[in-house]
């Protein structure tokens, strides 16, 4: 039988027998998840397989965590809850993924066939609740379709552009026989790189007098980063990134920039002002990075690639809009390149304008490394962790402040939430993280509020022994929205003051150690005595109630009405 | 005006699907029509979609559509209106020069054509009209969805 991928004899399964074969087909080693009542038949079959179940403290964190482990590996995330409470606990999660484009599946229960839609208890239509924020999902009410429904959603969760599937099997779908007799394997197609578009892009690459490359997830998520460098090193090309593209390409790379966008550098935001050429490849034109649509990269001509067609022209018109895989599109480019002589001058005299433009900006970083605060406790991190440090922020300030001040040498080693911007994202990822990659270093850097909206998750972390490290960024505020108090709302700080723990008590009471530092106290002994010590440290970093973010673009602006720090 | 036909199957749980992508993604829907497939076409459905967009966006959100799993088909189509009238008036001769199919069943006249025509024919019955029940726009059965994604 060619069209099937497996041909062995099976011998009668239960429904929740034939979840389990499917997820150990699929190579998967970790689920995320918490049992309950219309789960009860799948959480039975699972000590029969060689799967490891990671039991969080909350269906989002689990959700979060099998996001973060599909994020750092590269493969799909599984996340499992019961029906009801535990279904709409992952939705946040699920929006998470979806945003940031993340191939997840998530496996709920539901109540018995002949219960559903009787109000019964812990029923919930998940289905109808997650189909704006999932790339598909099924119910599967025939045991027999359970196998290959479930192979199914991987298929659609990492094809094309990666998102998250969600499976709602009823329980007694789970308990009943099943009569499958094997898969039939349903591949996707590539996506064509066959475009006339790609010949043009190279063409416009040659002629650039002021260009830039502009790089998105999808060059991570597609594994194009090797050929994101060729492309820039061959064409000398400097290269920017979108938030989720930052480690897409080294930082310490000279004709790396940084990111632009509403907390993105100031030289950055202006050298896109100033292009003409902008190479935007695995990105969507967030408005995070455009501001005002209409003025951003206004003199400049745009490539635009992206796996999903319905990304081009969405929010920015391109000049040549390529439906494409990045990895598969940039090599072609390369080719195309490498067929035609370069008869261009070359972009050097831009390349030294925007060194230029970059010095004030060094010499700021240069003098904030001896103050205490985020800078400070930044290079502390990166100095005591090494360069196969992977780091896992959360939202707010100090992800803005990590992103902006972090250097991310290595592939793949910056996670966040970056289109949500779910707080609480970052502890339950870390332990994702550190599942994947268990020899490397993570660190959380997260806000003092963030950090506590699944602050449970210690117990995880403690009881699988996860050697994650946390740095709290602790102003006693939910200090991004505090910010912006400061600047549209004269200063009047609605609800943003915010309280916590005594983190020393708490992670004593988890049994994991935990340190309060304020400023005077030795920051980098601090870090490097948490890297050294064995499991998770939580670092409590008190730090000016009132730091802000610089620079600004205010919402829906362009980079001429930015804010930048008083003398800069 | 675009015109788009999607062909689908998955029954309402696809149907909730499509739905929600064109609300969620607030694409500029100024008319929906909902048919089904031929028997012998697995219970599938068709949903003619009336876009108020440019033909860009247009093919954009077709894109979109057709990355909806339960999508087996999708693109820009030629569309019908039918209405089913209960008159006293004579219909006849507007038909003819509305330039629209008609006949007359056990009391009611079914008119059927393109739907600009179909609206000459109602407009020349004017008050005649004494009840109606008008369906489409819906995409011309014989045509194949050209130009998918």
């Amino acid at each position: 039988m060619e069209d099937t991928a497996f041909n062995i004899e099976y011998k009668s399964r239960t429904g929740s027998e034939a979840m389990c074969e499917a997820l150990l087909d699929e190579g998967v080693e970790y689920l995320f998840g918490y049992p309950g009542g219309a789960i009860m038949p799948f959480y039975d079959a699972l000590p029969d397989y060689p799967l490891k179940h990671v039991l969080t403290r909350h269906e989002q964190a689990a959700a979060h965590a099998a996001d973060g482990y599909a994020r750092a590996s590269g493969r799909v995330g599984v996340c499992v809850a019961t029906s009801g409470p535990g279904a709409t606990n992952l939705v946040t999660g699920l929006a998470t993924a979806q945003m940031d484009s993340v191939p997840l599946v998530a496996i709920t229960g539901q109540v018995g066939r002949p219960a559903m839609g009787k109000d019964s208890f812990q029923e919930t239509n998940v289905m109808g609740m997650t189909l704006p924020f999932t790339k598909h999902s099924f119910l599967v009410e025939d045991p027999d379709e359970l196998y290959p429904t479930m192979r199914r959603a991987f298929e659609i969760a990492r094809g094309g552009r990666p998102g998250p599937v969600l499976v709602d099997v009823p329980k007694d779908v789970q308990f009943a026989a099943t009569d499958d007799k094997g898969y039939r394997r349903l591949r996707e197609a590539p996506p064509p790189v066959e475009s006339p578009g790609l010949e043009r892009a190279a063409m416009l690459l040659r002629n650039a007098k002021r260009p830039l490359i502009l790089a998105g997830h999808g060059v991570t998520l597609g594994g194009a980063e090797m050929e994101l460098r060729l492309l820039a090193e061959r064409t000398g090309i400097p290269v920017v990134t979108t938030l989720l593209g930052i480690s897409a390409f080294p930082d310490d790379h000279p004709l790396y920039l940084g990111w632009p966008g509403m907390h993105g550098q100031a030289s950055v935001n202006r050298a896109i002002d100033r292009s003409d050429l902008l190479f935007a490849v695995g990105m969507r034109f967030d408005d995070r990075i455009t501001g005002a649509a209409h003025k951003f990269a206004k003199g400049a001509k745009i490539i635009h690639i992206d796996v999903d067609p319905s990304e081009l022209g969405k929010v920015i018109k391109p000049t040549v809009g390529i439906a494409a895989d990045a990895k598969a599109a940039m090599r072609s480019i390369l080719g195309h390149l490498d067929n035609a002589p370069d008869e261009g001058e070359g972009c050097e005299h831009w390349r030294e304008e925007l060194a230029r433009s970059q010095e004030p900006e060094r010499r700021r970083k240069e003098s904030a490394r001896d103050q205490y605060g985020p800078i400070q406790v930044m290079e502390a991190i990166k100095a005591a962790a090494g360069p196969d440090l992977r780091l896992v922020t959360d939202v707010g300030q100090h992800q803005m402040w990590a992103a902006q001040f972090f250097e991310f040498t290595k592939t793949n080693s910056h996670i966040t939430s970056g289109g949500l911007g779910t707080m609480g994202f970052a502890l339950p990822a870390a332990m994702g993280v550190a599942f994947a990659y268990p020899e490397d270093p993570v660190w959380v850097i997260a806000g003092d509020g963030g950090i506590q909206m699944n602050i449970q998750e210690l117990a995880t972390i403690r009881d699988f022994g996860l050697n994650i490290k946390v740095a709290v960024l602790n102003n006693g505020y939910l200090g991004m929205v505090r910010q912006w108090q400061q600047f549209f709302h004269n200063r009047r700080y609605s609800e943003t003051p915010i309280t916590g723990p005594d983190y020393e008590q708490l992670t004593a009471s988890y049994g994991l150690a935990g340190r309060t530092i304020r400023e005077g106290d030795d920051v980098e002994a601090a870090v490097r005595r948490a890297q050294e010590q064995e499991g998770c440290t939580i670092l409590d970093f008190h730090i000016d109630p009132e730091a802000n973010v610089y620079p600004m673009i205010p919402s829906g602006m362009s980079v001429n009405e930015m804010i930048e720090e008083d003398g800069a | 005006m675009n015109t788009m036909e999607v062909r689908f199957t998955g029954g309402m749980l696809a149907l909730n699907r499509l739905l929600m992508t064109l609300q969620n993604k607030r694409m500029p829907v100024a008319g929906f029509t909902l048919a089904r497939e031929a028997a012998g076409n697995s219970g599938g459905m068709r949903a003619t979609i009336l876009l108020e967009c440019p033909p860009e966006p247009a093919l954009r959100y077709t894109a979109l559509i057709s990355a909806l799993e339960d999508v087996s088909e999708v693109g820009p189509a030629e569309t019908i209106e039918v209405a089913l009238i209960s008159t006293s008036k004579e219909w006849r001769t507007a038909a003819e020069s509305a330039g629209i199919e008609a006949h007359e069943d056990d009391g009611t006249v079914v008119a059927s054509g393109a739907p600009e025509k179909v609206e000459d024919f109602l407009a020349a019955l004017g008050d005649g009209v004494e009840d109606m029940v008008r369906l489409g726009p819906l995409a011309r059965p014989e045509g194949e969805a050209r130009g998918g994604v």
